[in-house]
C-alpha cells in the first residue's frame, strides 16, 4: 500500500515533468519551421530578382519563348521578318536572306541587333499597359508582340543587294521631302536565319559584315563635299557660280598622288562647271578664302557633326577642330562622314535646304492590333537657303535630263584604299529621291554611277 | 462533452475541399484550357475518403484531436494536385496508396482496444524491421531502374515497391516508446542512482549511433539515418530530461557526419552543393539552384498551378515537392504547409503532453517529432538551410510507402488523442 502511494506519486511528478519537456520539444520544433519560414522569405522577395536574371535560370529563356514576337513589315506589307513554328521552338523567319544590316537579328544566343534591337519593346509587345499585362500573366496567355512596318521598299531592296553582289559597300536611299528610307543594303552583309550557325564566322570575317555601313561605316568624304562646300560659299556671297574660275582643269596633289577633274572641262570653266565635272584645283584656291570656323559651321549646317536620330547603331561623330583648311576642304581632313549623313545632306539640296530627318519606321501597331503612324520626324533646320540649293542643285551634273548627280573617287583611310561614290537626285527638276552610293576599293566611280542610276531608275518607275 | 469539436473538424475539411476544388479546376484550365475529367476524379476519391473518414471517426472516436484529420485531409489533396501536376503518370498509383493509407489510418484509429501488443512484443517488431532491412540490402532494387536500392518488390502483383525504411520508422518508435516506458518505471522504483541507469539510457544510444551508420555505409540513405537518430534523440530526452544525451547525441551526429564527408562522395557532394552552390549550378549543385529558381520565381502571391516551370528541378515531385508548391502558390503556399506542419507539432505534442501513460505519450511524441522532423529536413535543404538528405515531405510528395505509414502514424495519433479522454 505504502509502495503503491509512492508509486503513483512518483509517476504524477514524471506526468509534469514530461510535460515540461514537450514544451520545450515544441518550441525547439516551431523555431525550426520559423527558420525555415525567416528563409522562404529571403529567397522568395529579397533574393528574388537577383535570382531572376541569373544566366542560367532557364525561366528567363522560356519566358522569351513564350513570347509571339511581332512581324516586320515593308511600306507595302510584304512580310520581311515573321516568326514561325511551334510554340515551344519559335523560329524567327526573314524572308529576305540577305536583309540582315536592314532589318538586323533577333537570336536567342546573341540576342538583337538594328531594328529588331531598336522596336524590341514594341515587337516583344512590352508596350501594353499594366492591367493588361496583369490580367494576361493571371490568364497564362502569352505575351503577343505587335507588328511594325518599315518604309523600306521590299523588291527595290532586294533588287539592290544584287546590284552590289561581289562588291564591298553600301547604298541608301530616302524618298523626298519626309526622308523615308527605301533601301538601305550593307555589303557584305549576312543572312539573319543563319545568324546562330554562323556568328563566330561573321565576327571574326574581315570585312566585317556585321557592321552596317550605312549608318556605322565612317568614310573620308573627300570632293563629295563639293556640293556642300559651294552651296555655303554662295549663301555667304563668296562667289557666284556662273563665276569663271581660273586653272579649273589643273591636277593637284592629294596624298602623293596627282588628282583632276572626272572629265576633262571646258576652257572657261566656271564654278558650274568645275562642279558638274568634280575640279579639285578650284577648290585649293577657294580655301585661301574661307575661315576655319565658317568652313565648320558649314559642316555642322550640313549635319557632318550630327548623327540623326536612328532606330539603329551610328558611328560617332567626329569633334577635332579643322586646323588645315586646305585638308578641310578637299575631304581629306579629320572629317568622316556616315553614308546615312551624306544621303541627308544631299537630300537637303534637293529639299530647297531643309534637312530631312531619316526614318525608316513608318507604323507600328498599338496593343490593340491598331495601326497608328509613326509620329512624323521634325522638321529640321535648313542647311542652306532655297536660292543656294537651287542654284547648287541647278549646276549639279545631269544624266539623261532626269537625274542631278555629283560622283567621285576618294582615297580614304590609313590604307589609301580608293572609294568609289555616287550621289544622285531624281527627278532633277523637283527630286522625289536621294540615293548614295558607295563602293570600297574601286578604281573609278562608274560601277557605284551605275549602281545609284538604276536604283534612282527603279524607284520612279511606275509599279 | 463526446463529439462537441466535431462541427470544427467539418468546417476545417471544407476548407480544404475548397482549397483543391478551385485549384482542380484551376489545374484543368491551365493545362487543357477546359474542365477535363482526368483532373478530377482524384480529388473525387480524395473528397469521398475524407468524408467517410469524417463520419466514421465521429461514430468511433468522438474525442480525437479535431485538427489532425484536416491536416492530413489538405496535405494529402495537395499532395494528388501536385502528382497529377507535376507527374501525371503516376496518379492512378498515388491514389491508390491514398486510398490505402486513409483506409490504414481509420483501421488504427479506430480498430484497437488497447496498444498492448505494440508495448508487449517490442522486440519482435524490432526484429522484423531490421530484417526486412537486411532483406533490403539483399534484394533491394531501385523502381526507377537507378540510385539507391532501398525498396523491396512486392510478391504477387508486379509493379508494387514497399520501402522497409519507412515501416522501419514507426516499429523503430514503438519500440523505443516502449523500451524507455520500461527503463524509466524501473528508474523511478530505484532507491540510489547508480551506474545501472546510465547504462540502459546510454547504451542503447550508442547502439542506435552504429544502426545509423550501418544504414548510411550500406545504403546510402542518409536521410533515413539523419531522421531516424533524430527521433531517438528527441525521445531520449523526453525520457531522461538529459540535456547531456541531447547535446552528446547531437555531437555524435556532426562526428558521423564529418567521418561520412571524407568517406562518402554523397555526403561530400550534398554538404558542398548546400555550401556554395553558385560556382557549380549547371552541374552538381543543378537541382538545388533550380529548386531556389523556384523559390525566387514564385515570389509571394506564385505563380498559380500549372502556370509555373517546377519541373525544370529534377525529381520535383518527391524530394521537391515543396520547391514546387513555393513557385505555383507562392509564399502563400509555401508559408501555409509550413503551419500545416507546426500545427501538427503543436497538436502532436499536445497530446503527447496530455496523455498520463508514458507508452503512449512517448509514441505520440515520437510520431509528431518523426513527421515533423522529416519536413523540416526536406524543406530546409529546399530552403539551403541544411544539406540535402533526400527524404520526402510527408503527406505531400509523390512515394507510396511514405504516404502510407504516414496515414498509419495519423490512425496512431488520432486513436491516442481520443484515448486519453477515457483515461481521465
Amino acid at each position: 500500500m505504502l509502495l503503491n502511494f509512492d508509486l503513483n506519486n512518483l509517476l504524477m511528478s514524471e506526468v509534469t515533468e514530461r510535460t515540461i519537456r514537450i514544451e520545450y520539444m515544441a518550441a525547439g520544433m516551431l523555431a525550426a519551421f520559423f527558420l525555415t519560414a525567416v528563409a522562404l522569405v529571403y529567397w522568395a522577395v529579397v533574393r528574388a530578382p537577383v535570382l531572376a536574371e541569373r544566366g542560367d535560370n532557364p525561366r528567363a529563356v522560356e519566358a522569351e519563348l513564350r513570347i509571339r514576337r511581332g512581324r516586320i513589315l515593308d511600306a507595302d506589307g510584304v512580310v520581311l521578318a515573321e516568326t514561325v513554328g511551334t510554340a515551344q521552338a519559335p523560329l524567327r523567319l526573314y524572308t529576305i536572306p540577305s536583309i540582315g544590316p536592314a532589318v538586323g537579328y533577333y537570336s536567342f544566343r546573341h540576342g538583337t541587333a538594328g531594328i529588331e534591337q531598336g522596336y524590341d519593346d514594341v515587337l516583344r509587345g512590352d508596350s501594353a499597359g499594366t492591367w493588361d499585362a496583369f490580367w494576361r500573366r493571371t490568364l497564362d496567355e502569352p505575351q503577343i508582340g505587335q507588328d511594325i512596318r518599315l518604309t523600306l521598299d521590299a523588291e527595290l531592296q532586294r533588287a539592290t543587294e544584287e546590284l552590289m553582289a561581289g562588291k564591298r559597300g553600301a547604298v541608301l536611299l530616302l524618298s523626298l521631302p519626309d526622308g523615308g528610307v527605301k533601301v538601305m543594303v550593307s555589303h557584305p552583309g549576312y543572312d539573319p536565319n543563319r545568324l546562330d550557325e554562323l556568328f563566330e564566322e561573321l565576327v571574326q570575317a574581315q570585312q566585317g559584315p556585321l557592321l552596317n555601313r550605312a549608318t556605322q561605316g565612317q568614310y573620308q568624304p573627300g570632293l563629295l563635299l563639293q556640293p556642300f562646300i559651294l552651296a555655303s560659299a554662295v549663301e555667304q556671297e563668296l562667289l557666284q557660280l556662273n563665276e569663271t574660275t581660273v586653272n579649273a582643269s589643273s591636277s593637284i596633289v592629294v596624298r602623293n598622288q596627282l588628282k583632276t577633274c572626272r572629265e576633262t572641262p571646258p576652257d572657261d570653266a566656271t564654278w558650274h562647271t568645275a562642279l558638274a565635272f568634280a575640279c579639285p584645283a578650284p577648290m585649293m584656291d577657294l580655301a585661301d578664302e574661307i575661315a576655319p570656323g565658317d568652313l565648320a559651321a558649314a559642316f555642322d549646317r550640313f549635319g557632318f557633326y550630327t548623327q540623326p536620330e536612328f532606330p539603329m547603331a551610328t558611328a560617332p561623330t567626329v569633334t577635332q577642330p579643322i586646323t588645315d583648311v586646305e585638308d578641310a576642304i578637299l575631304g581629306q581632313g579629320v572629317l568622316t562622314v556616315t553614308p546615312l549623313q551624306l544621303v541627308r545632306a544631299w537630300a537637303a539640296l534637293g529639299n530647297g535646304g531643309v534637312l530631312p530627318t531619316p526614318y525608316l519606321v513608318s507604323a507600328v501597331q498599338n496593343s490593340a492590333g491598331v495601326w497608328q503612324n509613326a509620329e512624323a520626324p521634325e522638321a529640321e533646320l535648313a542647311a542652306v537657303s532655297p536660292g543656294s540649293a537651287d542654284a547648287v542643285l541647278a549646276a549639279l551634273g545631269r544624266y539623261e535630263g532626269t537625274i542631278a548627280e555629283h560622283s567621285t573617287t576618294v582615297l580614304s583611310g590609313p590604307q589609301e584604299t580608293m572609294n568609289g561614290w555616287y550621289l544622285g537626285l531624281m527627278p532633277a527638276q523637283s527630286p522625289r529621291y536621294a540615293v548614295v552610293v558607295v563602293v570600297e576599293e574601286a578604281a573609278d566611280a562608274s560601277s557605284a554611277q551605275q549602281i545609284g542610276r538604276s536604283v534612282l531608275q527603279a524607284a520612279m518607275a511606275p509599279d | 462533452m463526446a463529439g462537441e469539436r466535431a462541427p470544427q473538424e467539418l468546417l476545417l475539411l471544407a476548407v480544404a475541399l475548397a482549397f483543391v476544388a478551385v485549384n482542380a479546376v484551376a489545374l484543368s484550365l491551365a493545362l487543357d484550357g477546359a474542365l477535363a475529367i482526368g483532373h478530377f476524379w482524384a480529388p473525387v476519391f480524395w473528397t469521398a475518403l475524407m468524408g467517410a473518414s469524417h463520419w466514421l471517426l465521429n461514430r468511433y472516436q468522438a474525442d480525437r484531436d479535431p485538427l489532425l484529420l484536416p491536416i492530413y485531409a489538405l496535405l494529402t489533396g495537395w499532395g494528388l494536385l501536385l502528382v497529377d501536376r507535376l507527374a501525371p503518370n503516376f496518379l492512378a498509383r498515388q491514389t491508390l496508396w491514398m486510398v490505402l493509407a486513409t483506409g490504414a489510418m481509420l483501421l488504427v484509429a479506430i480498430l484497437p482496444r488497447n496498444l498492448r501488443i505494440l508495448r508487449r512484443y517490442r522486440y519482435t517488431w524490432l526484429t522484423v524491421g531490421l530484417l526486412l532491412l537486411v532483406a533490403t540490402l539483399i534484394f533491394g532494387v531501385n523502381p526507377s531502374g537507378a540510385g539507391a536500392a532501398l525498396w523491396l518488390r512486392a510478391p504477387l502483383v508486379s509493379g508494387v515497391y514497399f520501402q522497409p525504411s519507412e515501416l522501419m520508422k514507426l516499429l523503430l518508435i514503438v519500440f523505443l516508446a516502449s523500451y524507455f516506458d520500461e527503463q524509466v518505471q524501473l528508474d523511478a522504483l530505484r532507491t540510489r542512482r547508480d551506474g545501472r541507469t546510465r547504462v540502459a539510457f546510454l547504451t542503447p544510444l550508442l547502439l542506435m549511433w552504429g544502426f545509423c551508420i550501418v544504414l548510411l555505409v550500406w545504403q546510402r540513405d542518409l536521410g533515413a539515418a539523419t531522421l531516424f537518430f533524430l527521433t531517438f534523440l528527441a525521445l531520449l530526452y523526453l525520457a531522461t530530461g538529459e540535456w547531456r544525451y541531447l547535446m552528446g547525441g547531437l555531437f555524435l551526429l556532426i562526428v558521423a557526419g564529418i567521418i561520412g564527408y571524407f568517406t562518402f562522395g554523397v555526403v561530400e557532394l550534398r554538404v558542398e552543393a548546400w555550401w556554395n552552390p553558385w560556382p557549380e549550378a549547371t552541374d552538381r549543385a543543378f537541382q538545388i539552384v533550380q529548386s531556389l529558381y523556384a523559390i525566387a520565381s514564385g515570389g509571394v502571391l506564385g505563380q498559380g498551378i500549372g502556370q509555373g516551370s517546377p519541373v525544370f528541378i529534377p525529381v520535383v515531385h518527391s524530394d521537391f515537392a515543396f520547391a514546387a508548391i513555393a513557385e505555383e502558390w507562392g509564399l502563400i503556399g509555401s508559408m501555409a504547409v509550413l503551419a500545416c506542419f507546426a500545427l501538427l507539432a503543436y497538436r502532436g505534442l499536445r497530446t503527447a503532453a496530455l496523455c498520463r501513460r508514458p507508452f503512449h505519450s512517448y509514441l505520440a511524441a515520437g510520431i509528431t517529432i518523426l513527421l515533423c522532423a522529416q519536413a523540416f529536413l526536406i524543406i530546409g535543404g529546399v530552403v539551403k538551410i541544411l544539406p540535402l538528405t533526400g527524404v520526402t515531405l510527408p503527406f505531400v510528395s509523390y512515394g507510396g510507402s511514405s504516404l502510407f505509414m504516414s496515414g498509419i502514424m495519423i490512425g496512431l495519433l488520432l486513436y491516442i488523442s481520443a484515448r486519453r479522454a477515457v483515461e481521465l
